[in-house]
């Protein structure tokens, strides 16, 4: 829904106060309420589908397969899908290419390692089914809990085989089958999300909801995981749809101590999330809706 | 050559159906209230969610037809939906074919003479192909258009069969699609008519009325299973908005 | 994983989860399951299940197989017996047997690992349910409500199927003892080898047995002990016996097979020496050479293996020496060779001579790669026939079991160790075995015994051998395919009145005014086909060929049509006739016989002075046949000059076309080749065993000939034209040129200035022309027969399988070709008659034939029927021809076709026989040199005198007939005079 120049005036005007106020009443560091299922795809690993109160949607699946590994370049491949788009717009390649980096510089790769020879390789597909705000929050949230709920098949042939080749073979049993964490031999596995923050001002507001997006001075795209903000972090317009006409530069002390300010604030998003996977987990009714 | 027991001599299929029955079929309609109306439908383990928007005015002069509303499909079959991953263009030359049915088949049963100038935009994911994605995505349609309050002339509900040997076998499975010629038809309400009808690969021409009647039957209790679910939606609408 | 939901139809569905790992990927699969409860026991006995049938599409309900009064046995009352994967797959011939295994329960689980395992042996049972006779019913536990059952946390796959079983088992006692009409219900009895699984279902209340205690339970148990396969414990005494490598796992084989380092391909044992095959694989060009016991590493002949290389310095050129079983270890006692090692000395020796000779050579060109087996993808086990080595009976021990040898009579496959208690009466007989393992540990393979067929050379025990080696069905036909007869049987008639409502009547054309003849082998029953020939005003010729219309009487989709179809082809045997189809068609209502009204499909053409084709129709017809000529009683009417009455009129035209068809066809390069079996008389019923007659040409034969030729011709475009994917059709590959690499280069040493050109199949024809030996007439032949053994062998195919180039019939010179004209001995012809019968309007086609994939079933069976027919045909003429021998030994000429460093290989053409002279039957085998470069064997023979034989050299022989020792097959002895 595109604003009317009074009231992206009057928005602007409600964000820029020392005390802003949000259109729909949340908190700057507020993430709008949303909800989720996983583990619904049969033929995947692992998938997830989420969606916030707006009506957007994103579902994402987790494929693996054998490969050698000096043929791959790449262990864990992305695609995204948006409905309305081109596969080929630069929208789409622009969401491809961030996720694609964000899992480049902060997913354990080498521990898709299978034996000498062969590592498992993941394929991310990511449906952006409806979005009305800048979906990487959303797509990210969504890999998140596919991935925890990614279960890799159990080898139980040979794990050296630099010698004499031979293929992998895996247990048949599912129930076998090992979740990321297990496989990667890790207490926590924690993949990184992307959080949208927008800039109005000197304040910063995560999440920020289309009618938001309109008026902001700027945007941020900030990694994180386990904890800490991470690269990459970049800026961006995030009304990708309307021309924005408050779009400006800010201060590099705005992003110090935006980045300060979330890192405190965003292991609730993360433990929430585990909470829904946990959940999930146990009431396992394999239904999405 | 597969070796799988398609059809036993003891009459059971290879998921333990026998040849006339359907698999589990699972629907639910207002799945996106952010939708116009929505539908998400299960065949077995074929996974189908429809959106539909409209009738709205179309964004482009050219989409405007003076007379009716024009029906828009967007198909997008996911690339997970099978069993090797697979990542299928638009212009596909199946994914254009199925297009072309569907809008086909609900420019018959619209009526959409009742909204002329309008344009119905469809959008269909298929999440998931466990064999009869033509017919998944039919029922889908039909009930995120009665989700959307479209007029229309009766259910469109849809299902395939395929002929292994001499048997007809109803709703196949992806194995049993990947072994035989199959039909999917669109039966139009509790009638015989039909409103679609696609031939996968061909059929002798003397089993044709055999495998046609099973359809129709099994067509008329898929329309039966959409019903109750818009009937029991409609009602729990209804108590909402009394109580 | 597990969620049940119990639809609104009454089924419960579930989804079952698991992981597939293929070519070393896996993937997760997730399947929906239904269960349900209207899966009925099968039992007549219970009074519940009836009520609760469910009919198929046809409308048909299942039927209630199982007796309600079954056997009864000594310890425990009446009962069913349930039979495990195990059981099903070692002992499938003791569930075959007629004397016992009546009312068995095949559970789901159980069909589908047989079928995993063994896709024959799940044939062979799915025939045992289908034939109802031994009432076997398969009960889909798996899809049953009462009986499905979830893998545990931690159970591999197996566990959770013998739980499966088990549970099955169990269910069948409630069941029965729930429902059963009768005072006692019925028990049932799990046969099952597992020692673990067995002790688990009697804790749950289930009388299990193994299957020799089950066996010995039964009222005949003694007489069926003997045929209880072998465990690998039964033999365990011998375990250090040898040590032959392991085979390597599936996943190294796989990805060996990947990457490039292993091959896989069929094994075929050399023919003149057991201790060496070869395998041809993709990866190269020639086959690679496996040399000696442990490379050979326990394969059969026919199996298909994976290889791995060995290192270059081991790579030589085929062996130049004969080497038989029979000839090496024949007098091992079976149980005793614990002392012998892996490689026995003689072996040894032979495997020395070999490796200097070829040290001796070293020009890369003759070396070949040598490689070892290291797995065995498919064996190719099968019965045997065989008989008891009499040196491995220890004729002290009383009626106690012991362990003998079998020496088969297929000499390219190593003895089978079998444990036997009627080994002493066994002896001298031809009995059936059946291999059931060839552990590492043990030197031989192990089988058992299945029955016995009857004394050594009695006709009717060589008979059913040679058939059974061969794999020929010659039971005789079931109810069910003799069902499928016209109900009229013999007084069935072509209707009087042609317009009595009956639509495809209609179509067919009356040819019955036509002077039609057939021209046949003397007292020939099967007359698949007749001629007719008259002028036309405009000079030109209407010849009709009419074909006895089998695919009238053969429906597709019958059980007549899949016997057919199955055999593929009638089998001539000196003796005896195998038929394809039963004899009511066969020499009666498809035959045309003459004087009497028959259905045929009929090819007319109109056929130009020049016997060019002008026109040409095909049509169903009826057909009277005027007379049944044979060629000797053709060709007299023909020369006769005062016959001259139309029939003789029109046999003459006839005559005169077929001179010039065969002219043309001779002119394009149709080979003239020669084989030693044609020549001897196998088409005949006299069988009179005082002579061998080598069969003599009649200007007739090539008129029949000539016109069948052009009938197939003309057939295989018309199925083609309407029919582009599935035509039934036959080619004939040209030879590749290194087929001939060896023939020429004997010739260039042995007969100067001869070669044999192969660049079209006209060259060919005319260098043939050329090798002639102005002082040796037979010389020509002999190469034709040389050559006859170069060539591709014709096969069967349907047209998506090659590119139109691909089609040419290279021995017939034709760009496309079929057979159309003995559907009743040959199913192609069946298959061509519908699909013509579909080109021409005058029926639908059925789908099968429409269908690539089952044409390809179609086709791959024809061509290993066809193949299997000729082979024991030859077998059959070599064990006549023996037998003739016996009483007539004589001197003959024979011509040298082999040179080897230990013996030569003679064709005496009299007899069309040929036979292997060993070194030690020629002469001082001390004294003999061998020369490669000349193929040439000199030594001392016994008269003191110094010979020299080569190849393609006339000798005289001595010709007899001996039985072999061991093997007990008679064969034709040759010794050189």
């Amino acid at each position: 829904m595109l604003l009317s120049p009074a009231e992206r005036s009057y928005i602007y005007d409600s964000l820029c106060q020392k005390d802003p106020i949000r259109p729909d009443g949340r908190t700057p560091l507020q993430f709008r309420p949303l909800e989720a299922t996983t583990d619904f795809l049969p033929g995947s690993n692992g998938s997830a589908r989420i969606r916030i109160a707006d009506g957007s949607e994103c579902i994402v699946s987790v494929k693996s397969k054998v490969v050698l590994s000096e043929k791959e370049a790449n262990l864990i491949e992305w695609d995204v899908d948006v409905s309305g788009y081109r596969d080929d717009s630069n929208f789409v390649s622009n969401l491809k290419f961030s996720l694609t980096d964000l899992y480049m510089k902060n997913f354990p790769c080498e521990k898709l390692k299978l034996t000498a020879k062969y590592s498992y390789k993941l394929f991310l597909d990511c449906i952006i089914v409806s979005h009305s705000s800048y979906p990487l929050t959303l797509a990210t949230m969504a890999s998140y809990l596919a991935l925890k709920s990614t279960r890799l098949p159990l080898l139980v042939s040979e794990v050296d085989d630099s010698q004499v080749e031979e293929q992998p073979t895996f247990s048949d049993d599912w129930e076998k089958a090992q979740y990321l964490a297990e496989f990667f031999k890790t207490e926590s596995f924690s993949p990184p999300l992307y959080i949208t923050v927008g800039i109005v001002g000197e304040n910063v507001f995560v999440d920020p909801s289309e009618t938001e997006e309109q008026v902001l001075e700027n945007g941020l795209l900030i990694g994180y995981s386990e904890k800490k903000c991470i690269a990459p972090i970049t800026n961006l317009n995030l009304a990708t749809n309307s021309n924005n006409s408050n779009f400006k530069g800010f201060t590099p002390a705005l992003l110090i101590s935006t980045v300060d300010l979330l890192k405190g604030h965003l292991s609730s998003i993360v433990d929430a999330l585990d909470t829904l996977d946990k959940q999930d987990k146990e009431d396992r009714t394999q239904s999405i809706f | 050559m597969s070796r799988l027991e398609l059809y036993s001599p003891e009459g059971l299929r290879v998921d333990g159906r026998r040849w006339n029955e359907l698999r589990r079929f699972d629907c639910k309609i207002n799945t996106h209230p952010a939708f116009d109306g929505s539908s998400y439908v299960e065949q077995g383990n074929s996974k189908v969610i429809c959106m539909v928007r409209g009738p709205m005015e179309p964004p482009m002069r050219s989409q405007v037809n003076q007379t009716q509303a024009v029906i828009e499909m967007n198909l997008n079959i996911a690339s997970f939906s099978t069993l090797q991953r697979r990542k299928r263009s638009k212009n596909d030359k199946r994914m254009i074919e199925m297009k072309t049915t569907l809008e086909r088949t609900f420019e018959q049963s619209v009526m959409s003479h009742l909204y002329p100038r309008t344009l119905i935009e469809v959008n269909v994911q298929v999440l998931a192909q466990d064999g009869a994605v033509l017919a998944t995505m039919t029922n889908a349609i039909t009930l995120a258009l009665i989700d959307a309050g479209v007029a229309m002339y009766d259910y469109v509900s849809a299902v395939s069969v395929g002929i292994h040997d001499q048997t007809p076998l109803l709703d196949l499975n992806v194995l049993e699609e990947n072994d035989m010629s199959c039909l999917t038809i669109g039966v139009v309400g509790k009638s015989e008519k039909l409103a679609m009808l696609l031939l996968e690969d061909k059929m002798p021409l003397d089993k044709l009325e055999n495998a046609l009647a099973v359809a129709i039957a099994g067509g008329h209790r898929i329309r039966d299973l959409m019903d109750d679910e818009v009937r029991s939606h409609g009602n729990q609408r209804v108590s909402k908005l009394t109580s | 994983m597990v969620e049940k939901r119990k639809l609104a139809s009454g089924l419960t569905t579930i989804q079952k989860t698991f992981v597939r790992s293929r070519n070393g990927g896996c993937m997760k699969i997730v399947r929906e399951h239904y269960l349900r409860s209207d899966i009925p026991c099968y039992s007549q006995a219970c009074n519940h299940c009836i009520t609760n049938l469910k009919p198929d599409a046809q409308g048909n309900l299942p039927l209630l197989v199982l007796l309600d009064l079954p056997l009864k046995l000594k310890n425990g009352g009446q009962h069913y017996v349930v039979v495990d994967t195990n059981v099903v797959l070692q002992a499938i011939d003791l569930l075959e047997n007629t004397e016992c295994f009546y009312d068995v329960v095949v559970p789901q689980i159980v069909l589908e690992e047989v079928k995993n395992r063994s896709f024959p042996i799940y044939q062979r049972l799915r025939a045992l349910v289908k034939a109802a006779d031994k009432r076997f019913v398969v009960f889909h536990n798996e899809f049953h409500e009462e009986t499905y059952i979830t893998r545990e946390k931690d159970e591999s796959i197996n566990d959770r199927n013998d739980r499966a079983v088990n549970r099955c088992a169990q269910w069948y006692n409630e069941h029965l003892a729930k429902y059963s009409s009768t005072k006692n219900p019925i028990k049932v009895i799990l046969v099952c080898n597992d020692r673990n699984n067995r002790k688990r279902a009697i804790a749950e209340g289930i009388d299990a047995r193994s299957l020799e205690d089950y066996i010995e339970s039964l009222p005949n148990g003694d007489m069926l002990r003997d045929l209880i396969p072998t465990e690998n414990e039964s033999f365990e005494k011998n375990a250090a016996e040898i040590a032959y490598p392991e085979y390597y796992s599936t996943s190294r084989t796989m990805a060996g097979i990947k990457n490039g380092t292993l091959y896989q391909g069929v094994f075929n044992t050399s023919t003149y020496n057991i201790l060496e095959g070869s395998v041809l694989t993709p990866a190269f060009k020639k086959p690679l050479l496996i040399v000696g016991t442990k490379n050979l590493n326990r394969a059969f002949n026919g199996d298909l293996v994976i290889v791995e290389l060995l290192p270059k310095d081991k790579w030589r050129e085929p062996s130049t020496t004969i080497l038989e079983e029979s000839s090496i270890g024949a007098n091992d006692n079976a149980d005793d060779n614990s002392q012998e090692d892996l490689v026995s000395d003689k072996e040894r020796r032979m495997l020395a001579l070999e490796a200097v000779k070829a040290t001796i050579h070293q020009g890369e060109k003759k070396l070949q790669p040598t490689a070892r087996v290291v797995s065995i993808t498919r064996r190719s086990w099968r019965f045997y026939v065989g008989q008891i080595a009499s040196s491995s009976v220890d004729n002290e021990t009383s009626n106690a079991s012991q362990t003998c040898f079998v020496i088969l009579m297929d000499k390219v496959l190593p003895k089978i160790r079998i444990k036997t208690r009627k080994a002493k009466e066994l002896l001298g007989q031809r009995i059936v075995v059946s291999v059931d393992a060839w552990p590492s540990n043990s030197k031989y393979p192990q089988g058992h015994f299945v029955r016995s067929l009857g004394a050594i050379e009695t006709e009717g025990a060589e008979r059913e051998a040679l058939l059974i080696e061969h794999d020929v069905e010659y039971r005789p036909f079931s109810k069910a395919v003799l069902d499928c007869l016209p109900k009229e049987g013999e007084n069935w008639k072509v209707p009087e009145n042609l317009d009595n409502g009956d639509e495809q009547l209609k179509k067919r054309v009356d040819l019955r005014d036509k002077l039609v003849c057939s021209i046949d082998p003397p007292n020939c029953q099967d007359i698949d086909d007749a001629l007719h020939a008259k002028p036309l005003p405009n000079g030109h010729y209407e010849v009709g060929v009419h074909i006895a219309d089998v695919t009238h009487f053969v429906k597709p989709n019958t059980a007549l049509d899949s016997e057919g179809a199955s055999r593929g082809t009638s089998v001539y045997l000196v003796d005896k006739r195998i038929d394809m189809l039963p004899m009511l068609l066969g020499t009666n209502l498809c035959s045309l016989n003459p004087y009497v009204e028959r259905f045929a499909f009929s090819v007319i053409w109109e056929l130009d002075e020049n016997a060019e084709i002008v026109d040409v129709k095909f049509m169903k017809s009826i057909i009277k046949s005027r007379e049944a000529f044979s060629y000797e009683q053709a060709q007299l009417r023909i020369e006769d000059g005062s016959q001259n009455d139309e029939l003789t009129q029109s046999i003459r035209i006839l005559l005169k076309l077929s001179k010039k068809l065969k002219q043309k066809r001779m002119d394009a390069g149709a080979l003239n080749l020669s084989s030693p079996e044609v020549k001897v008389h196998m088409d005949s019923e006299t069988s009179d065993p005082g002579e061998v007659e080598v069969k003599k040409l009649l200007e007739t034969n090539s008129l029949v000939e000539e016109f069948m030729l052009l009938a197939n011709i003309s057939v295989a475009r018309k199925i083609y034209d309407a029919y582009p994917q599935t035509a039934m059709l036959r080619r004939h590959a040209a030879p590749p040129s290194t087929n001939f690499e060896a023939l020429n280069e004997i010739l260039r040493v042995r007969k100067p200035g001869m070669s044999i050109s192969i660049e079209s199949s006209k060259a060919l024809a005319d260098s043939l022309d050329r090798c002639v030996d102005p002082n040796d007439e037979y010389f020509n032949t002999l190469i034709r027969i040389m050559s006859t053994r170069c060539m591709m062998a014709a096969e069967y195919f349907s047209s998506s399988s090659y590119g139109y180039p691909d089609f040419r019939h290279y021995g017939l010179a034709v760009d496309i070709y079929t057979h159309f004209t003995s559907p009743i001995r040959r199913y192609c012809d069946v298959v061509a008659h519908r699909q013509l019968a579909g080109a021409i309007g005058y029926e639908m086609l059925d789908s099968q034939h429409r269908d690539k994939h089952k044409m390809e079933l179609i086709v791959r069976n024809i061509n290993k029927r066809h193949r299997n027919a000729q082979f024991a045909g030859r077998a059959s003429i070599e064990y006549y021809v023996g037998q003739v021998m016996k009483n007539n030994e004589s001197t003959q000429e024979g011509y040298v076709m082999k040179s080897f460093n230990n013996g030569i290989v003679v064709l005496v053409p009299k007899f069309g026989v040929e036979g292997m002279i060993k070194l030690e039957m020629l002469g001082d085998a001390n004294s003999a040199a061998y020369d490669e470069e000349k193929y040439e064997l000199s030594f001392t023979d016994f008269k003191g005198v110094s010979r020299t034989v080569g190849i393609f050299d006339k000798v005289q022989v001595a010709v007899k007939s001996v039985q072999d020792e061991v093997s007990g097959k008679r064969k034709v002895q040759l010794v050189l005079v």
